[in-house]
């Protein structure tokens, strides 16, 4: 059994999934302050998701493609210090491939026409999964930089979170595909693009006239730069798979959500991939017992129809400020017995729900259902300690 | 927006999307509507809501009236090929699927018509009252949405680009199609939720039918229970009413003060939304779902659906 202090003393990788709105953007922030604040390493998150909200929680007014540090300052209200450093970048899909293509192409004019290219867009947008591939791509890149000790990356909010780690394979896929040789046939292979001919014909009639031709075009020039990217491709999967990669599965204890992470957690293993943590999120404090509830509730309902004590409480509680009439304080008895109640329907079910959580990892972590958002750097680290103590 | 006769649910994920387009088709077939229902992402979310078996591309009753499909771009293909090019033959020459799916992945809003103009076809063949479309999450909407109009602008000429026309008559005709963008009292559900009616209005000509927010917190107190509930909760009272009540009414208000708390913030994220949705054109119907995210799926279906079919009616 590890815990959450253990996984951040690691140096590498750790890669946060989870369906969406579980909160994995905030845990993800939280495992970075928290790694920031106990240990001395050089820390980085990687966010794909813009909550301004969150940005603002590490003292910036919005997060951009490039890493910024989260100076000590933010720290000056907090009893907890940074001891390493801490920087956040958010993963921005159109900067980060118009980088890829500049690093890639072989020469000025291969870069201008590939950015300039009218399908490039598009094609970045959808082609191989881009999003997915941009985000390992963007955390390779933050990882070779040998910038940082611990980089934390929250994932794609994709239904689907596996397909960032299909993502680099797919691209190498992608360029030794047969089709992908039709159609961008070199001066070698002219036999080949004879072959091409009848896939042209049927395709114009499907499509339109000359709409794969223009495909073809752009791709020939997107082949040029083959050799750069099934390298990094390569390079990337194997970051995935080395020993310093943790995989940290984040839900909430309720049903739709924790089918998906089991689903997740499955994947991640027939990837050969260890989910080291599953991460309950929002979850009822400890302290409130359904017994302790329900016996609350009996003697809330029994005591609101005691005229007396009724009377007798609201006269004790009436002040300057609040003139407390019985029959109110009765009625508000009743509806604090009710919510006790039906706190208590949550936590059987939430109970219910917390075997299948620990089932499917080797390490379990809980942080509790806040009152408010996480909108400052405390929230943050009240966030980061109580994982570390759940 | 019921008697539309398409509807896009959509959101950022996690929302509880399946769950409303599920919800609503319950609701449609309530009204005494024929509903087809159809999953995009085929990832088997709504075979589950519906507790059925596995869905496939041809519609099926699962209950009287309300039947379900599951989207998918072959599929889709073939019948397009089957239907409009009446030259079924080609769909079955091998390698199609590859240089479809490659040129699909290049060109612009290709994939996209395909699978709104299956949808559209649906809407065109009326089989069915109102076409229920459990959508993909916000970032792809806009796309399939606008798919036909991108298209056009894309390939100038060809049998692909006269489909389009018809398709974009359904989808920008008001009285025939709407988006339903689906929200939780969340920021960034919230703000996904202000964008993407944002790009709607901005980047088509296809109308936002209603917002939903799901998952609303009910209110805990009315107003003069608040004054009481404050008084209690006072430091200095706590120890008279735990020593006249028990110690364990702590308990009880800390989780009652949480459900205070959640709804305090839900409210506060409803009035963002509101306000952010003020600078645009007026959307028909903003709609406040309660949050039974702790019921089991078929009861979630059963109390939404009913719970729809009251806020619309």
């Amino acid at each position: 059994m590890t815990t959450i202090s253990e996984l951040i003393q690691r140096d590498g990788l750790v890669v946060v999934c989870g369906s969406g709105g579980v909160g994995k953007t905030s845990v993800s922030a939280a495992l970075g302050v928290l790694a920031a604040t106990q240990t001395q390493k050089r820390v980085l998150v990687l966010t794909v998701d813009p909550a301004k909200r969150l940005a603002n929680a590490l003292g910036l007014s919005a997060l951009g493609n490039t890493e910024v540090q989260i100076t000590p300052e933010l720290f000056k209200n907090s009893k907890t210090k940074l001891r390493g450093t801490l920087a956040a970048a958010m993963i921005d899909t159109k900067a980060s491939w118009d980088e890829l293509i500049i690093r890639h192409a072989p020469d000025e004019a291969t870069r201008n026409t590939v950015l300039q290219n009218s399908l490039y867009k598009n094609l970045t947008e959808r082609f191989v999964h881009s999003h997915d591939y941009i985000a390992v791509e963007r955390l390779y890149q933050a990882h070779a930089s040998g910038a940082y000790d611990l980089i934390i990356v929250d994932t794609p909010p994709s239904r689907n979170a596996l397909t960032i780690l299909d993502a680099p394979k797919r691209m190498q896929d992608f360029f030794s595909s047969r089709l992908l040789k039709l159609l961008t046939p070199s001066s070698q292979w002219q036999l080949l693009a004879l072959a091409a001919k009848p896939f042209y014909e049927i395709a114009d009639r499907l499509l339109g006239k000359g709409l794969l031709r223009d495909v073809a075009e752009f791709f020939t020039l997107f082949r040029t730069m083959e050799t750069g990217f099934v390298e990094r491709a390569r390079n990337v999967e194997q970051l995935l798979h080395d020993s310093k990669t943790s995989f940290v599965v984040v839900t909430t204890l309720e049903d739709a959500p924790l089918s998906e992470a089991e689903f997740l957690s499955t994947a991640l293993k027939e990837r050969n991939f260890i989910t080291s943590f599953a991460i309950a999120n929002r979850v009822i404090p400890k302290e409130l017992t359904s017994a302790a509830l329900l016996e609350q509730a009996e003697v809330l309902k029994r005591l609101r129809n005691n005229a007396e004590f009724t009377s007798e409480l609201a006269s004790t509680l009436t002040s300057s400020e609040a003139e407390i009439d019985a029959s109110l304080l009765s009625q508000t008895m009743a509806t604090i017995a009710n919510y006790a109640q039906a706190t208590t329907q949550i936590i059987e079910h939430q109970t219910a729900l917390t075997d299948r959580v620990a089932a499917f990892a080797d390490n379990f972590a809980s942080a509790p259902m806040l009152e408010t958002d996480i909108a400052d750097i405390n929230g943050l680290i009240a966030l980061g300690e109580s994982l570390n103590i759940g | 927006m019921l008697d539309r006769k398409l509807l896009f649910i959509t959101g950022k994920g996690g929302v509880g999307k399946s769950t409303v387009a599920a919800s609503l088709a319950r609701a449609a077939v309530a009204q005494g509507k024929k509903v087809l229902l159809c999953e995009m992402d085929a990832k088997g979310a709504l075979s589950k809501l519906l507790q059925t078996t596995e869905l496939g591309f041809v519609p099926r009753e699962i209950s009287p009236n309300l039947s379900a499909m599951t989207m998918n771009t072959q599929d889709a293909l073939r019948e397009y090929v089957g239907i409009f090019l009446k030259t079924p033959f080609i769909a079955a020459i091998p390698g199609l699927a590859g240089i479809f799916d490659f040129v699909a992945d290049a060109a612009p809003g290709v994939k996209e018509v395909l699978v709104v103009g299956k949808l559209c076809y649906e809407v065109r063949k009326g089989n069915f009252d109102i076409v229920i479309v459990d959508a993909e999450s916000t970032g792809h909407i806009v796309a399939q949405v606008a798919a036909p109009t991108t298209l056009r602008n894309f390939v100038p000429i060809g049998p692909l680009n006269e489909q389009t026309l018809w398709m974009t008559e359904i989808l920008e005709d008001p009285q025939k199609t709407g988006v339903v963008v689906v929200a939780t009292c969340e920021e960034m559900a919230v703000n996904e939720a202000i964008d993407l009616v944002a790009a709607l209005q901005s980047k088509t000509n296809v109308d936002t039918a209603a917002i939903v927010v799901n998952r609303v917190p009910s209110e805990v107190f009315t107003k003069s229970q608040e004054v009481v509930f404050a008084q209690l909760n006072l430091a200095k009272n706590r120890s008279i009413v735990a020593k006249k009540i028990g110690s364990n009414i702590d308990l009880a208000l800390q989780a009652t003060d949480l459900g205070r708390a959640r709804r305090n913030l839900a409210t506060h994220h409803i009035s963002w939304l509101r306000r952010g949705l003020a600078e645009m054109r007026p959307i028909k119907d903003f709609l406040l779902l309660p949050d039974f995210s702790y019921e089991a799926s078929d009861v979630l279906v059963n109390k939404l659906s009913s719970e729809l079919e009251a806020e619309l009616s």
